[in-house]
This record gives C-alpha cells, structure tokens and sequence, in this order.
C-alpha cells in the first residue's frame, strides 16, 4: 500500500527544479512567497 | 491554509515539481518573474517557460480546481489534447462550482475540437459553459458563436 505524504514536498532552488522537471518531464509549481 | 491540505498537497506532489522561493532570497527570479504580490503561483514547463499564473489565496477546493486546470493547460500546450481534454472534463464534473469551471468548461469545448476535429464539439461545450455560467467572462468569450 503507498501512503500519500500530506505536506508538500518543496525544492527550494529553482535552479535545481528545473533539472529535476526536465529528469521527470513534470511542469514546475514556483510558489512566490513573504515571510511574515 | 490551503498547503496543509491533504489532497492538495498529494496533488501537487504527484503531478509537479514543487519549488518555493522566498521574494526577500532571490530578488532576480522576482524581477523574471514580475512578482508584486504574493502568494504567486506560476506553472512553468520544463523549459522555465509560464504557462500557468496565479495570484493571491486560495481556499482548498478552487486550489484543488486550479491545480488540475494548470495540468490540464500543461497538456494542451504540449499538444496531448486527449489527456487535456479528460483534465478539464475532471474540474466540471468534481468542482462545478469552483472559479475555474468556466474555464474548464471553454477548454473541454476547445480540446473536444482539437480531439475530434468536428466543430459541433466546440459548439456543444460551449453551449454547456453559457448554459451554467452565463455571467462568466469565459461565456462570453464563447459568445463568437
């Protein structure tokens, strides 16, 4: 049985996103975001 | 919060590759990007090219619409109209009410055509978007017809 993880699973390079969305052939959600 | 969500989180780990930035981090990929307001979302393809762009919050069920609406356009864009076509026809049949079924309903119309080549396909979409959705700017765009 596979258990969906609950939490997103975020990179924190872009740069490194891209390489992995090019290995897997997956679209990039780049989440913008403001602390506070 | 909307990432807490279960299912939208499961969504957005199977079906992208989830990249956050901190605007006060990386100030070039603000300018790149033209961020001015978050939370902004762009969905990008492989290339770093957007074709996906959101901002401000969203609730889980119009996030969860949204996610399979971006898919879907992903699909498009890269021409596997089939598999965007069954994408948009998910976001009517399971969030009808959501913000992004207008959207799907003018899509589905558009990927019924490029599937099919048969022009009825888009009328009949269409017909189905201004039917539900009449105050829509989506039903009106339709309106060509």
């Amino acid at each position: 049985m596979e258990f969906k993880k609950a939490t997103v699973e975020w990179m924190n390079s872009y740069e490194d996103g891209l390489k992995r969305a090019k290995e897997e052939n997956k679209p990039i959600l780049l989440d913008f975001f403001k602390d506070g | 919060m909307t990432y807490p969500d279960f299912c939208v989180s499961a969504s957005i780990n199977q079906y992208f590759i989830p990249v956050q930035i901190n605007v006060d981090e990386r100030q070039e990929l603000v300018e790149r990007f033209r961020v001015v307001w978050t939370p902004n979302i762009n969905i990008l393809d492989p290339d770093g090219n957007i074709f996906y762009h959101v901002e401000g919050w969203l609730p889980p069920s119009d996030y969860s619409a949204m996610l399979m609406t971006a898919h879907a356009h992903y699909f498009l864009h890269h021409k596997s109209f089939q598999k965007a076509q069954e994408l948009f026809q998910t976001v009517w049949d399971k969030y009808p009410g959501s913000e992004y079924a207008p959207e799907a309903l003018y899509y589905l119309g558009v990927t019924r055509y490029k599937v099919s080549h048969k022009g009825e396909q888009l009328i009949d979409g269409w017909r189905t978007l201004q039917r539900f959705h009449p105050e829509s700017t989506w039903a009106i765009r339709s309106s060509v017809l």
